[in-house]
């Protein structure tokens, strides 16, 4: 373990001597590790923001390592396919990875209704990728000014205001049942298959507000067709200066749709540590930086150990909220 | 006027030759997506956004575009040449343009597709220029009710894609819903008839089930029949021009494939199946012949084709007006289009006018592109039929397996297309008609959705359906095409019998 330790902070203050120095980098690259092209499994379609932020990673992943970097998408049941597949079938070899989607993982493990074939243990966490806070958002002819506005009405009118996810057990949905806990109000509830969708209804006033992530409002909000009321963050979000936080209003509420890689459990761990690194390093790839914010996608960087401990942060707040809703 | 002016600024864009070039390839590529049955528009779209970062955002997105309608093209020429469908929207071509071609009029087929799909095309985007926006504040107005109770009149449609029996029919409807249920419960999401079988969670795909019940089906046939000699007319491939008196009835049924096709595009949430599907049943319902629909008339081609490209050209409408994409190859156009800097919805016309105006500008011009390239290689593809069927037969079996692989990368879908090809063999054998199971496995999750959507705002209401005017309005359609296909399939002596009762 202390080994472990040093070897991890000796790669550590190379990478902070200085990415120029190749050489020593070199010299922790695993031995005859990677020569093959790598796959990054994704349960999500082509073209949505999953995807979109796994195919910009692995092109600058590549330049890292050095080898191509697939994407593959299997998708379907909000990535638990996939997830199944990735449990009987991937080696631990360091040649597979698989994208997760925090908490989605949580609410198929920990439900026994979506009846999953893999737990936590089955997964090695090698890196986050993306953090992209949740939001609530109304269209612009909405009566709702702040938030305040709309959990008053929510109080007055117990179930009557419609909220859209995009789907049960999402972070949306999560996020949807904290508001209600905390704010001691009660929505009426629509679960929808995806952000496109929500926004239609939203915007066509079929629904009344929809719990979603900023990275999809975004386009939205910046052509003035729709507003966000606040933002499910610690801070401010950077380009909405003017939004208010959760936080702010008096509600203790941090939720996220997170997004990182794991490898099958059992992988090597030189080969996660060389793997935790190159993306970190993809990550500090100007160009990939770039990219990333044009697409709304926040970058989040967690290591092994950070991603471990966040990972199951979300475990009880996961379990907890499912007892909730499959009651 | 402006408008106008602003489109002669758009085709001077459009037609520089870096863009013209770009759309050139997109058309290519997009015919080639088209032709591959598995690798769908989405799929062919998204394999090519990282080119795009390296291009200029207009030629990328000119490029992009061109793959999706070229897509619709291609779709066609599989459908009619070897009975395997290319592409979803291509599926209802397999009835009657399959007929064609083994009566040595694929030329005719594929001819009348291309000219169909020109126009309804060209006219969607029209509609584009002139009409956009209101167009698109009424068709928010399309909750999950109206779209249901529209879904609803599809279903009804079921029964004109009935052969000679109407109870057969219901019973392949019925199949297909069946088929929809398997996988995850879309609103509560509790696998159900999966079996404990992983890759049934995903659902039972729809491309598999289609190539096996119309690719492997008739492989198994001809096979059966140990045909050996050319299939197609002996080798004979008329021009690609339809006969005189087929041009009469093929006008009409590209107008109304067009209307159709534009009108499902503007809502969000369809997909181009459905327009080729309703616009062939209507057509069946609205014709003089109905039973000559399956044996190869060419309305049967003419109006589908023509729906699926003016679907794809009014799909963009929403996405440009309101920034919401209609379908999943339209999401990711608008990934593309954000990750190079343009936002899609109602400021990218005033922001980047000149943007907007070329890739509308394109889109005619990527039609055109489209005709050039297909009319003249009509000849090409039916000469294909000149192969001997069973050499073809074999090409045919692994171009199905590279397409059900290629899907998902999952064997289990070569499994289930060829479980599909087999039951598709039976139902042939048994004269059981194939169409309407996939149009019940297209549309049975769009309705289940569509349902528990809009109990779920009703808190489980029913009178929601019949409260709102759109929906209530559908609901009336449904019920009249439902009573009046009863009566036409009602055999003949128990009508009259009837009538005597009556009277």
């Amino acid at each position: 373990m202390k080994k472990r330790r040093i070897q991890c902070l000796s790669v550590c203050l190379l990478l902070s001597l200085g990415l120029l120095w190749a050489p020593a980098w070199a010299a922790d690259k695993p031995k005859d590790y990677p020569n093959k092209p790598i796959t990054i499994q994704i349960g999500f379609g082509a073209g949505g923001s999953s995807d979109v932020g796994v195919r910009l990673l692995a092109d600058s992943l590549k330049k890292v390592i050095g080898q191509p970097v697939l994407a593959e998408n299997k998708p379907g049941a909000g990535s638990q396919v996939m997830l199944t597949d990735f449990k009987n079938n991937a080696k631990p070899d360091g040649y597979t990875m698989a994208l997760i989607n925090i908490p989605q993982l949580q609410t198929i493990v920990f439900d026994p209704t979506r009846k999953a074939l893999f737990s936590m243990k089955d997964f090695q966490p090698v890196a986050n990728h993306v953090q992209d806070p949740g939001a609530v958002l109304v269209r612009k002819e909405s009566p709702y000014k702040t938030l305040e506005d709309l959990l008053n009405d929510a109080k007055a009118r117990p179930g009557q205001v419609k909220a859209s996810t995009t789907g049960i057990g999402s972070d949306d949905h999560l996020a949807v049942l904290d508001v209600e806990r905390r704010a001691k109000v009660k929505f009426n509830t629509i679960h929808l298959k995806d952000t496109p969708t929500a926004l239609t209804r939203v915007l066509g006033g079929h629904t009344d507000v929809d719990f979603d992530n900023i990275g999809g409002f975004l386009p939205t909000v910046d052509s003035g067709l729709a507003r966000i009321l606040a933002v499910m963050m610690d801070q401010r979000y950077p380009d909405l200066p003017n939004v208010p936080t959760f936080k702010e209003r008096g509600f203790d509420l941090v939720s996220s749709s997170t997004r990182g890689y794991i490898f099958p459990a059992g992988t090597p761990m030189e080969i996660v540590r060389y793997m935790e690194q190159s993306i970190k390093k993809a990550m500090a790839d100007p160009e990939h930086m770039e990219r990333m914010k044009k697409a709304g996608l926040t970058l989040k960087f967690m290591g092994v150990e950070e991603f471990d401990k966040f990972l199951e942060s979300q475990n009880d707040r996961a379990k907890q909220l499912i007892a909730e809703y499959r009651k | 006027m402006e408008a106008f002016q602003h489109l002669m600024t758009g085709f001077a864009a459009a037609l520089s030759p870096m863009n013209l070039m770009f759309a050139t390839i997109g058309c290519v590529l997009g015919t080639l997506i088209g032709v591959l049955p598995g690798l769908g528009p989405a799929a062919g779209t998204a394999l090519l956004i990282p080119i795009t970062f390296k291009l200029e955002p207009t030629s990328a997105i000119i490029m992009l575009a061109a793959i999706y309608y070229g897509a619709m093209y291609g779709g066609t020429i599989t459908s009619v040449l070897i009975n395997v469908p290319g592409e979803a929207a291509s599926v209802v071509t397999c009835l009657d343009g399959y007929e064609m071609a083994k009566q040595g009029r694929a030329g005719a087929a594929l001819g009348i597709a291309a000219i169909g799909s020109f126009f309804g095309g060209t006219v969607a985007t029209f509609g584009l220029v002139l009409v956009a926006l209101p167009l698109t504040r009424f068709a928010l107005k399309f909750g999950p009710t109206e779209y249901f109770s529209l879904l609803l009149v599809g279903l009804t449609l079921v029964m004109g894609l009935a052969g000679k029996s109407l109870a057969k029919a219901l019973v392949m409807g019925i199949l297909g819903l069946i088929f929809s249920f398997v996988g995850v419960d879309p609103v509560e999401g509790a696998p159900r008839f999966t079996f404990g079988v992983a890759p049934l969670m995903d659902g039972i795909r729809f491309v598999p089930v289609v190539m096996g019940f119309f690719g492997i089906g008739e492989i198994l046939i001809n096979a059966e029949r140990s045909l050996t000699g050319v299939m197609a007319g002996e080798g004979k491939v008329s021009s690609f021009f339809p006969r005189r008196d087929e041009w009469r009835i093929s006008i009409t049924s590209i107008l109304r494939g067009t209307g159709l096709g534009f009108f499902l595009g503007l809502i969000p949430g369809t997909n181009s199946a459905v327009a080729s599907f309703m616009s062939y049943s209507i057509e069946r319902k609205v014709s003089s012949h109905p039973d000559k629909f399956g044996t190869g008339v060419i309305e049967g081609v003419a109006a589908p084709e023509t729906a699926n490209n003016a679907y794809a050209n009014a799909a963009l409408i929403p996405l440009f007006t309101l920034g919401i994409p209609g379908s999943p190859t339209i999401a990711i156009l608008m990934g593309a289009l954000i990750m190079n800097g343009l936002t899609p919805g109602p400021l990218l016309f005033s922001q980047h006018a000149a943007f907007v105006w070329a890739v509308i500008a394109s889109l005619y011009i990527g039609n055109i592109i489209l005709l050039i390239l297909n009319l003249p290689l009509v000849g090409w593809w039916a000469k294909l039929l000149k192969i001997p069927y069973n050499i073809l037969m074999v090409f045919i079996l692994v171009f199905c397996i590279i397409g059900a692989y290629s899907l998902n990368n999952s064997l289990f879908d070569v499994g289930m297309m060829i479980f599909c090809g087999l039951l598709g063999y039976l139902f042939k054998k048994l004269d059981f008609p194939l169409a309407p199971a996939i149009l019940t496995l297209i549309l049975g999750p769009l309705m289940e959705q569509s349902l528990r959507e809009s109990l779920s705002v009703s808190q489980g209401d029913f009178t929601i359906f019949f409260t709102r005017p759109i929906s209530l309005f559908f609901l009336i359609l449904a019920g009249v095409i439902m009573v009046t296909s009863a009566w036409q399939a009602w055999p003949a002596a128990i009508r009259e019998e009837s009538k005597g009762a009556e009277v």
